[in-house]
Formats: structure tokens, C-alpha cells, sequence
């Protein structure tokens, strides 16, 4: 092994390859963790998050190509984190007689409203089935990859999220 | 796509809208990616830190002292970067100061140590990477601590870390025969200790051993090879000199500081560590943390360590212990949640003592804590009941 030449490659690799990864993902992948979590501090958050936990390991990635499909599983991953820490904040908080952590019931009765709160109320994994099949136009295939789970799981999620979000909805929107 | 389907994603789209980018976000993420993780575990007087800058240890050769090069201490210490604050919690409380500086495999590196509110940090810059710890609790509470982590593109383990100013010198001998010293590098004024840092061969394990200027052994150390610990970003070493073992667990794991199974007396419970908050007793079967295994979430992992007294028939510990060797215990039977977890056991001798371990496992655990259950069984460290103290490592 030619030691210096491969050691002059890391330290081009270094900070230019961060840069590069940053500005090419970065974007889309803070709108995926939007529509995951629905706040744009979480988002972010969990973008740089991923960015640090995957920079960290660019070495193991097989190829440069797989760094977008391990960004978006690792969102997934980090707003599913999140959705189980809000959820026992929650459950505490209930069980504490703390009203600060209920739901606010919003006056405000648009139809952009109705879905956002539709969606938010899914269970994560059926949201991230939507948001990576409809938004992040994944096949049913790279959903599966990206949650870990068998295509056939992919395609119940979807189906019991769009009928949650219809039932939700009482066909008034959807 | 259904009309409800294109709904959906014609409302993601424009909802995608609202999410931007928000300025300063890309300079965080590189400061933060600059020193992954910082964290220190202080057990027995020894911190022992694991950072992995980034990357996959390969094969390589050890490189002579002359190439590695420390500067040492006729070099001047300069004032460096601003203090910084790099999301950890730790704040620097003076600036820093550059202690050595080398190469090696054609890059340059410098050591870095500068006073936080965590107390002492050490720094290694290599390349494009920087990692290091803070909490050295030399000389209060010992005369040597050591880091060991591994760099992307760098095949070498990379050590280093601190001695108190008694230490003269550090002997090192590596599991694969070969002894060395390594050059300490004094502290410059303000600094009570002195340093090092040294790489070696990929994977390399040994002693280390902190002498005076009689030859005198002050702290001995079992050096451990980065590659157990590259996917984490902290390691915590303990050793329970009351059950003469030493326990390694990555961040996210916590040991039980109470006993699990308080009706047990034979085997005796060891130690027992999870991914979760872990409760004792169980309602069926005394042998087993029920309960606690029975908490247990569908992403989590728990190991225990059982230690009997008397027994035959136990193999020697497995070079590796994995999901493949266990046995299916009958104890699964206790288990209202049998189905939810892999559930195994391993029946093992090592340092002629014998051992049970149980290891539960989510359904849903992802392929790291699986690993992680792994790791810990591998590395966990058995000793002679007869050992001194603190000699367990």
C-alpha cells in the first residue's frame, strides 16, 4: 500500500467531501425530515445529526451512491427516536395532569390544516411509508430498504395510512 | 397511483415547500463532525475513551519512533484556536496549547491539550480528523490514561493520552511479542502531567505499563484494539473488582446497579446491562431477570452474566460469541414476551471459573444493537479470583 498517496486521498476526502455531501443532500433532506416530524428545529436537528453520524462512517459506505439511501434511513431512524421521546413526554405528562403537552385544539379549520394534523396523527412508520413512497417517490422496493422491512410491509403501511387519513378525513378533503 | 395517493402527494409536495435550509446549519454540522463525540468514562483512576475519527482500520506495518517523530518538549508551546464549545457541553476554559507534533504515514499530526470546564483535554489532529477526550484524572487519581481510536485512511491504531510527572517511562508489550518504549512528552508550563501519542499496528493489543525512574510498575493497562469499538462512539470500561471482571459497553447502554434476580443464590448474578431502564425480580422463575426481560422494548437489548460455583461440563468461552451458539433455553419459557425476543444462552468457562450469560434481543433491535450484544459478550474480561485489586484489566 502506497501509505502517502493514500494518505493525501483522506485528506482531500476530508472537509471537501463533507462540503459536497452537505450541499447535495442537505435541502432534500431536511424537507424529509419536515414531513416526518412536521417542525422545521426538529428537522434540522435531525439532519445534522445524520450528517455527523454518517460522515463518521463514509468509509463503510459500498459505494458514493448509497450515502442518499443511508441519509434517508437514518432521518427515518432519528424522527422515529424523536416521535418515541415526544410520545413518553407525552404519556408523562398525562399521567403527571400536565396540560402543557396536550395537543392544542386549533380553531382553525382550513384543509391544509385538517391533513396536517391528519398526518401527524399516523403512527411514524406509516408516515414515513407515505413520505418516501409520495413524497420521496421511492419504489416499494427502496421504502422497504430504507425502514427495513419487507416490501409487503411497505404496502400495508401505505394502505392502513391512506385509510387512517380517509377515515380522518370523512372523505370531506381526501 | 390512486386519486388519494396523488392527494397525498401533491399536499407532501407543497407542505415539502415550507422546510428550508436555514443558514449556518452546514458550519455546525462541520464543527460537529470536526470532534465527533467527547466523552470520557473514569473508572478504577483510569479514563479509557474510544473515539473513531471516522473510518475503517486496515492492515498495515508499524512505522519506526524515528518516523513517528514527537517534537517534545525543546519545542515551544504555542497558543492555538480559539476555545470552543463543539455541542458536548464542554466548555474550554483556557486556549490551546499545541504539546507534540509528528508525522506519520506521510501526514502530520498534532497533539493539542487545553483546560474545560470537564477538565483536562486532549486532542489529536490527523488529517482532516481531530478526536480526543476530557476528564483525565491524572495525576488525582492515577498516572496514566489513555485514548485509543482509529482514523479514516490511517491504518494504525492511534494512543494517546496522559502520564503524571512520576511516570519515566512507558513500556509497552504487545500481545504479539514485540516490547517498545514509548517517548513521553513533557508538559509545557501550566500543564502537572506529560503526554504521548503513539500509533501502532491496526488492532494492536498489549500492556501498557507506566514506570518510574527505579523501573517501578505506578498503573499497568490492557490496551484494546479500536476495532471492537469503531461503530461507537464511546465505550465505558468497568471494572467490578468484586466480581473480578472488567465490562465494556458502548454509549447507550446502562449497567444494573442493583442484582435482577434477588432470589437467586446459585448461580450468582454477575452483572446485568441493557439498552433500557431495567427493573429486578420476576413473578415465575428465579433463574432469570424476568422482569426485567420482560420490559424489555421491541428495539432493545439486554445481556446478564451469571457466575456458578460448582459445575462440569462447561466449555471453554467461544473465540466469538454469536446469535448461531446459543442455546435455546427452557428458561424462555418464563417469558410473556417469548415471542418478541431472541432469546439465548451460553454456558461458557474462562480463568477456570464458570459462567451462564442470557442475551435478549428485540424483534425490531436494529443491526447495531445486535452487534452490540455481541461486542460486549466478546469483550468482557474474566479474571482470576486470586488477582490483586485493580488488576483486572
Amino acid at each position: 500500500m502506497n501509505t502517502t498517496s493514500f494518505g493525501e486521498a483522506v485528506a482531500k476526502r476530508g472537509e471537501q467531501t463533507l462540503a459536497g455531501l452537505y450541499w447535495r443532500h442537505a435541502s432534500d433532506a431536511v424537507r424529509l425530515a419536515f414531513l416526518l416530524t412536521g417542525d422545521q428545529h426538529a428537522a434540522e436537528d435531525i439532519v445534522q445529526d445524520a450528517f455527523i453520524r454518517l460522515f463518521g462512517r463514509f468509509q463503510e459506505l459500498r459505494s458514493p451512491d448509497a450515502f442518499e439511501v443511508y441519509l434517508r434511513r437514518t432521518i427515518v431512524n432519528l424522527s422515529r427516536d424523536r416521535f418515541r421521546r415526544l410520545r413518553l413526554e407525552r404519556d408523562y405528562a398525562a399521567r403527571e395532569g400536565d396540560s402543557s403537552f396536550r395537543q392544542a385544539v386549533t380553531p382553525q379549520i382550513e384543509e391544509r390544516q385538517l391533513i396536517r394534523d391528519a398526518l401527524r396523527s399516523l403512527p411514524h412508520r406509516q408516515r414515513a411509508a407515505l413520505v418516501l413512497r409520495f413524497y420521496a417517490d421511492l419504489s416499494e422496493q427502496q421504502t422497504a430498504e430504507v425502514l427495513q422491512c419487507s416490501v409487503a410491509a411497505v404496502k400495508s403501511l401505505v394502505s392502513r395510512a391512506t385509510a387512517s387519513l380517509r377515515e380522518r378525513m370523512r372523505g370531506d378533503v381526501l | 397511483m390512486t386519486d388519494i395517493e396523488r392527494q397525498i402527494a401533491g399536499f407532501l409536495h407543497e407542505e415539502a415547500e415550507r422546510a428550508a435550509l436555514s443558514t449556518g446549519m452546514y458550519e455546525r454540522v462541520r464543527r460537529r463532525a470536526r470532534i465527533r463525540r467527547v466523552v470520557t468514562a473514569t473508572v478504577a483512576g483510569l479514563a479509557v475513551i474510544a473515539i473513531v475519527m471516522g473510518g475503517v482500520v486496515t492492515a498495515g506495518a508499524l512505522r519506526s519512533p524515528s518516523d513517528i517523530g514527537p517534537v517534545g518538549p525543546e519545542e515551544p508551546a504555542q497558543p492555538s484556536a480559539t476555545p470552543r464549545d463543539d455541542g458536548d457541553g464542554v466548555q474550554p476554559i483556557g486556549s490551546e496549547v499545541v504539546v507534540g507534533q509528528g508525522t506519520v504515514s506521510g501526514q502530520s499530526w498534532t497533539l493539542i491539550a487545553y483546560e474545560s470546564n470537564a477538565g483536562l483535554c486532549v486532542e489529536l489532529e490527523l488529517g482532516a480528523g481531530r478526536g480526543g477526550g476530557c476528564g483525565f484524572d491524572v495525576p488525582e487519581k492515577g498516572d496514566l490514561s489513555l485514548i485509543v481510536g482509529s482514523e479514516a485512511g490511517l491504518s494504525k491504531s492511534i494512543i494517546h493520552g496522559v502520564v503524571s510527572k512520576r511516570v519515566a517511562a512507558l513500556v509497552v508489550t504487545l500481545d504479539a511479542g514485540e516490547d517498545s518504549e514509548w517517548e513521553i512528552i513533557e508538559g509545557p508550563s501550566g500543564f502537572d502531567v506529560n503526554f504521548f501519542a503513539e500509533f501502532l499496528p491496526p488492532n494492536a493489543e498489549g500492556i501498557v505499563e507506566a514506570r518510574d525512574d527505579r523501573g517501578a510498575v505506578l498503573q499497568k493497562t490492557r490496551l484494546r484494539s479500536p476495532s471492537e469499538l469503531r461503530d461507537q462512539e464511546a465505550f465505558t470500561e468497568e471494572v467490578l473488582d468484586d466480581h473480578k471482571l472488567t465490562l465494556y459497553y458502548p454509549e447507550g447502554w446502562n449497567r444494573s446497579s442493583e442484582t435482577l434476580t434477588p432470589n437467586l443464590d446459585q448461580p450468582m448474578e454477575l452483572v446485568s446491562l441493557g439498552t433500557y431502564q431495567l427493573s429486578p425480580g420476576g413473578e415465575d422463575c428465579v433463574q432469570i431477570p424476568e422482569r426485567a426481560i420482560e420490559s424489555l422494548g421491541p428495539t432493545d437489548a439486554f445481556i446478564t452474566l451469571q457466575e456458578a460455583s460448582s459445575g462440569a461440563n462447561f466449555p471453554a468461552r467461544p473465540a466469538r460469541f454469536s446469535a448461531e451458539d446459543g442455546e435455546v433455553s427452557e428458561a424462555v419459557d418464563c417469558l410473556d414476551n417469548a415471542e418478541d425476543v431472541f432469546f439465548r444462552m451460553f454456558r461458557f468457562s474462562d480463568e477456570g471459573r464458570n459462567f451462564y450469560a442470557y442475551a435478549a434481543i428485540g424483534n425490531w433491535a436494529s443491526p447495531q444493537t445486535r452487534k452490540e450484544v455481541w461486542q460486549v459478550l466478546n469483550a468482557v474480561l474474566f479474571c482470576d479470583p486470586a488477582s490483586p485489586p485493580g488488576d483486572c484489566l
